[in-house]
């Protein structure tokens, strides 16, 4: 009987855990590149994303230091629908399974 | 050049002669290479047009303007790249030559005012401009040298020109 009980804990906690990253399996990643200006890049982060000026220095400085930033998590279709807005604005940018 | 500045009614700048040809000739390079790339105005469906290329351009210029979107060494994200490429690349070239388009028309010597539009176009065809420039210098980190000849050094500084120019336009855009 306890046994069993603990099993069944152990189960819930695993959904739990698991639960939110199966909606969200894909991630929007944006690279670092040595043309695009820092002034850009967090504009088209506000304006794109609907960001906050300091979410987007954040995630535009992110870049810069790090090399990339995940920038949006969820369905895979609206990552792609993020990466060509980011292409179209010249950014690099992928999609990325498993990286949020 | 001024810099760009937001008035009633538009975003402003003035361009002496030679700006506004040196701004109309690189919209008009940059459409001959989007061009080929782009779907036809034509299609029944456009937007909907689907004939992209299965794989990236080899011109390195034209592959950083429309690049993979899975990068992925592994054969599953080869094979997304090529999907992604094959519905999206016509469009996506077709956009940004429509945006160098913008600028050919509205790159005229003297005072120019765009409207919220036309510098969104001019905001992303300058980005796409500095890419291809940055490309044919070999930028390809923060401390890239710059060739010492005389075309490289012109082309060095229409980049950095373009610079300027972008970013006076992002601020006056954003305010």
């Amino acid at each position: 009987m306890t046994q069993t009980i603990e099993q069944q804990e152990i189960d819930l906690d695993l959904e739990l855990v698991g639960a939110p990253n199966a909606d969200r399996p894909w991630s929007t990643v944006v690279w670092n590149d040595p043309v695009n200006l820092m002034s850009y890049v967090s504009y088209v982060f506000r304006s794109y994303f609907g960001f906050s000026r300091a979410k987007a220095e954040e995630l535009m400085l992110r870049v810069h230091t790090e090399g990339r930033a995940v920038v949006a998590t969820g369905a895979r279709e609206a990552m792609e629908r993020h990466v060509e807005a980011m292409h179209e604005y010249g950014l690099n940018a992928s999609v990325q399974k498993d990286d949020a | 050049m001024k810099a760009f500045a937001r008035r009633k009614g538009g975003i402003v700048t003035s361009l002496d002669r030679a700006e506004a040809e040196l701004l109309q000739s690189l919209s008009a390079q940059l459409i001959g290479m989007l061009e080929p790339l782009a779907g036809d105005d034509a299609a029944p469906l456009p937007g909907l047009v689907i004939g992209g290329s299965d794989a990236a351009p080899t011109d390195p210029a034209l592959a950083r303007l429309l690049p993979d979107a899975y990068l992925g060494d592994d054969e599953e994200s080869r094979a997304a790249a090529r999907d992604y490429r094959g519905l999206t690349e016509s469009g996506l070239a077709g956009r940004k030559s429509a945006n160098a388009a913008v600028v050919m028309s509205t790159a005229t010597a003297g005072d120019i005012r765009l409207t919220e539009a036309e510098a969104q176009a001019w905001l992303h065809a300058l980005t796409d401009l500095r890419l291809v420039i940055a490309e044919r210098l070999g930028i390809e980190d923060e401390g890239s040298a710059i060739a010492d000849d005389e075309e490289a050094r012109t082309l060095a500084e229409v980049y950095d020109w373009l610079g300027w120019a972008q970013d006076s336009l992002v601020r006056a855009v954003d305010r």
